[in-house]
C-alpha cells in the first residue's frame, strides 16, 4: 500500500511537472512581457536567420485590418460601443470581417449599389433601426483598403477617394433575410455609397450584434447626431461656431466619469556595444568602419550622405540627404512601402528591446497618393493610444510627436525615427471628466476661432510629456484631422 | 459675542439660501413653466410629443452656462414631477459647462413617459420644459413592418 501510494504521488509529480513545462513553453505568462518561450524564439534573430521569418506576429500589420470600433444599435435597447481592447470584440470582428470581406470580393452578389448625400443618410439612421457601425482608426485609400482586407484585386471601392466608416443594417428595402445594405462614408467626399448585397453570412452578423448590444452600461453610447449636436442651435442670440461631426462617439451620460489608469513610461533600450552595432548593421553600415562619436546626449554614426543618432532618451534617428537612403523594397506599391515599413521599424524594436512585443499601430492616413510616405505608428495600452509630445528645450531634437514616424521615397527610407518606450500601470488610478467636460474643454479651446469649426473625434489617450515619467489619461479631440490634448480640466488649453 | 454670532447666523443664512437657489426643487406642479422662457432649448426630442423604440433615450438640449439641469418623470400617485434617478439611484442633474450643451440617458417606461426638464439659472430664473416619449413596442413595431414587408412583396 505504502509503494502504490508513492508511485502515484511520483505519477502525479511527474504529471504535474510536464503540465507545467508545456504552460510556460505554448502559452503567454502573467508578467509584463507577455510572451512564451514559444513566441520569444520565433521572434529571435537566429529563428529570423535560420527561416528568412520577419517576425512570429505583428501587432501593428495586424491591427490594421482591425476597426478601432464598433458601434451596435440594435431595436429597443441602447447603443453600444465596443472598443478592439474589449471582452466581446473579437467574436463580433469574426463575424463582421468575412462580411466585409465578401463584399469587397469580386464574387460578392451586389443587388444594387448608389449614392446618397450625408443629409439622406443620416435619416436613415432614425433610432429603432437596426446596425452596426464599423470605424478604423486612419482613412485608406479604397485599394489600400482592399488588400489589407486580403482581396488583392478588390474594385468594389473604385468610386471612393478614402474609406474609414462603414454601416451594416439588415434590409430595409423587403425584409429579406440573406441580404444586408452596407454604406461605405467616403472620408473625403462625405457621400456615401449604399451596397445592396445577398449573403449567407447576414444571419450570422446579426445574431452577434444582438449578442452584443447586451454589454456593461459604461459602453452605453451615443452618436453626436443621436443627440443633434451636429447641428447648430441658436441660443441666447448665438449660434455657436463649434459643433460635432455627426459620428463622434460620446460614452455614457452627462454624468458618466470613466476610471483610467495611469501609466510610468520607461526607456528599457540599454546602450551596448553589441545592440549598437546591431542597429548599425540593420541601417546598412558597416559598424568595424563607420565614423562614430560619442557626445553627452547621443551617439551619432556619420556616413557621407547619412546620418544615424543613438539618443540616451531612446530616441533612434536616422536620416539620409539627396539620392542616398536604405532600400526597403524594391516596387513603389504603398502596400508593400508600407509592410517594409512597417517590418522595418519591428526589426529595430526586436534588437533594441528583444523581449518585448511591439504594441503600436498606424496612425496616419493611408490616403497620400504621392511617393513620398510619411507613415507614423504610436504606441497602445489595453486598447488606448499614447500621445507623445517632447520636445526638447535647446531645440537639439525636432520634437517627439509618435513612437515611430518612417519615411520612404519609391522604398527607400529616406529619414526613421523610433521613440523607445515601454508603458506600466502604477496601480493609480485617474477619474476622468465626464464626455460632456470634454466637450466643453473642447468647445472652450476652439471659441476664438472665427471659422466654424468641427470636432472630428472625441477620445481617451494617455498623454506622455516631457519631464515626467508618468503618462496620464486625458481627453483628446481632433479638428482638421489634427489632434490637441486636453491636458487639464480647465479653458485654457488654445489648439493654436 | 453677540454680535459675532449674528453675522455668523446671517452668514449661515445667506449661504444656505445661495444652495437653495442652485438645487432643484423635490417636485414640480405640472403646468409651472418657471419664471425664464429663454433658458433652456431642448435638441432632442426635436419635438414635444414624440415616440422611440429605444428604451434608453438620449435626450439632449443646450442652456446658460452654469446652470443646473435636471430631468423630472410624472408621478401618477403624486401627481407632480419628481426628480428622475438612474439606475443606480442617482438623480440625473448636473452643470452645464462652457458648450451649453448637457445630455441624459433616460430609461424610458413602457407606454407613455411625461417628462420634464428644467434649468436652474445662478439668478434664480428657471424655466422648465414638457416633453412626452412614448415607447413603442418593438414587437409591434417589428409586426407593422412584416405588414409593409407583406405588400411590398405582392407588389
Amino acid at each position: 500500500m505504502k509503494n502504490f501510494l508513492t508511485s502515484l504521488l511520483l505519477l502525479i509529480l511527474v504529471c504535474l511537472c510536464i503540465f507545467l513545462s508545456l504552460e510556460i513553453c505554448f502559452y503567454s505568462s502573467e508578467d509584463d512581457v507577455g510572451m512564451s518561450f514559444i513566441s520569444a524564439f520565433r521572434n529571435s534573430r537566429f529563428y529570423s536567420a535560420i527561416t528568412s521569418h520577419d517576425s512570429a506576429y505583428s501587432y501593428p500589420k495586424e491591427s490594421l485590418a482591425m476597426p478601432r470600433k464598433y458601434v451596435v444599435s440594435s431595436s429597443g435597447t441602447a447603443r453600444t460601443c465596443i472598443y478592439n481592447s474589449d471582452e466581446s470584440y473579437p467574436r463580433l470582428n469574426d463575424a463582421i470581417r468575412p462580411v466585409l470581406k465578401e463584399w469587397l470580393s469580386s464574387d460578392a452578389h451586389v443587388l444594387s449599389q448608389k449614392t446618397l448625400t450625408a443629409d439622406e443618410f443620416r435619416s436613415f439612421l432614425s433610432e429603432d433601426v437596426t446596425y452596426i457601425y464599423v470605424n478604423y482608426a486612419v482613412s485608406y485609400t479604397p485599394t489600400l483598403f482592399s488588400r489589407i482586407m486580403g482581396i488583392p484585386s478588390g474594385t468594389r471601392l473604385s468610386a471612393l477617394q478614402s474609406v474609414r466608416d462603414f454601416f451594416i443594417m439588415p434590409d430595409f428595402e423587403k425584409y429579406e433575410k440573406d441580404v444586408l445594405e452596407i454604406f461605405a462614408l467616403d472620408d473625403t467626399s462625405g457621400v456615401v455609397h449604399q451596397f445592396r448585397m445577398k449573403t449567407e453570412l447576414a444571419a450570422t452578423a446579426f445574431s452577434a450584434i444582438a449578442n452584443s448590444s447586451s454589454v456593461s452600461e459604461d459602453r452605453f453610447c451615443n452618436f453626436a447626431l443621436d443627440m443633434n449636436l451636429d447641428k447648430p442651435t441658436a441660443f441666447g442670440g448665438n449660434t455657436p461656431t463649434t459643433l460635432l461631426a455627426p459620428y463622434v462617439v460620446i460614452l455614457g451620460s452627462f454624468e458618466t466619469q470613466p476610471t483610467y489608469p495611469v501609466l510610468e513610461s520607461k526607456n528599457d533600450f540599454i546602450h551596448s556595444l553589441d545592440t549598437f552595432n546591431a542597429i548599425v548593421s540593420a541601417f546598412g553600415y558597416n559598424p568595424s568602419s563607420i565614423r562614430k562619436r560619442v557626445y553627452e546626449d547621443y551617439t551619432v554614426f556619420i556616413e557621407n550622405d547619412s546620418t544615424l543618432k543613438l539618443w540616451n532618451n531612446g530616441l533612434i534617428e536616422y536620416s539620409a540627404v539627396g539620392d542616398a537612403g536604405l532600400s526597403l523594397t524594391d516596387t513603389t506599391d504603398t502596400y508593400e512601402e508600407l509592410n517594409a515599413a512597417i517590418g522595418f521599424t519591428e526589426k529595430i524594436w526586436q534588437i533594441a528591446l528583444p523581449d518585448r512585443p511591439f504594441d503600436a499601430s498606424v496612425t496616419s492616413n493611408l490616403t497620400d497618393a504621392s511617393l513620398r510616405h510619411l507613415f507614423t505608428l504610436d504606441y497602445y495600452v489595453g486598447g488606448v493610444p499614447v500621445h507623445i509630445d517632447i520636445r526638447d528645450d535647446d531645440l537639439a531634437f525636432a520634437p517627439i510627436e509618435h513612437a515611430a514616424s518612417i519615411e520612404l521615397e519609391n522604398g527607400v527610407l529616406k529619414s526613421f525615427r523610433l521613440f523607445i518606450r515601454s508603458y506600466h500601470e502604477t496601480g493609480e488610478e485617474h477619474v476622468m471628466p465626464s464626455s460632456f467636460s470634454a466637450i466643453d474643454m473642447a468647445y472652450a479651446a476652439t471659441a476664438e476661432n472665427v471659422i466654424p469649426v468641427t470636432i472630428g473625434d472625441l477620445y481617451i489617450c494617455y498623454a506622455e510629456e516631457e519631464n515626467s515619467n508618468l503618462s496620464s489619461p486625458s481627453w483628446a479631440y481632433t479638428v482638421f484631422g489634427k489632434t490637441y490634448i486636453i491636458k487639464e480640466l480647465s479653458y485654457e488649453n488654445n489648439p493654436d | 459675542m453677540k454680535k459675532y454670532f449674528a453675522l455668523v447666523l446671517c452668514l449661515l443664512c445667506l449661504f444656505c439660501m445661495t444652495v437653495s437657489s442652485f438645487a432643484y426643487p423635490p417636485s414640480v406642479v405640472p403646468y409651472d413653466y418657471g419664471t425664464s422662457s429663454s433658458l433652456l432649448v431642448i435638441k432632442k426630442p426635436e419635438v414635444q410629443n414624440s415616440a422611440s423604440t429605444k428604451k434608453v433615450y438620449p435626450l439632449s438640449g443646450v442652456s446658460a452656462s452654469s446652470s443646473v439641469i435636471t430631468v423630472y418623470t410624472y408621478d401618477e400617485q403624486s401627481g407632480v414631477y419628481v426628480p428622475m434617478k438612474n439606475s443606480e439611484g442617482v438623480v440625473l442633474s448636473s452643470t452645464v459647462g462652457y458648450s451649453g450643451l448637457f445630455g441624459f440617458n433616460v430609461t424610458l417606461n413602457e407606454g407613455v413617459n411625461k417628462l420634464m426638464v428644467r434649468a436652474d439659472y445662478i439668478d434664480g430664473s428657471c424655466q422648465n420644459v414638457y416633453i412626452t416619449i412614448k415607447l413603442l413596442d418593438t414587437v409591434w413595431v417589428n409586426n407593422i413592418r412584416s405588414i409593409v414587408r407583406g405588400f411590398s412583396l405582392g407588389l
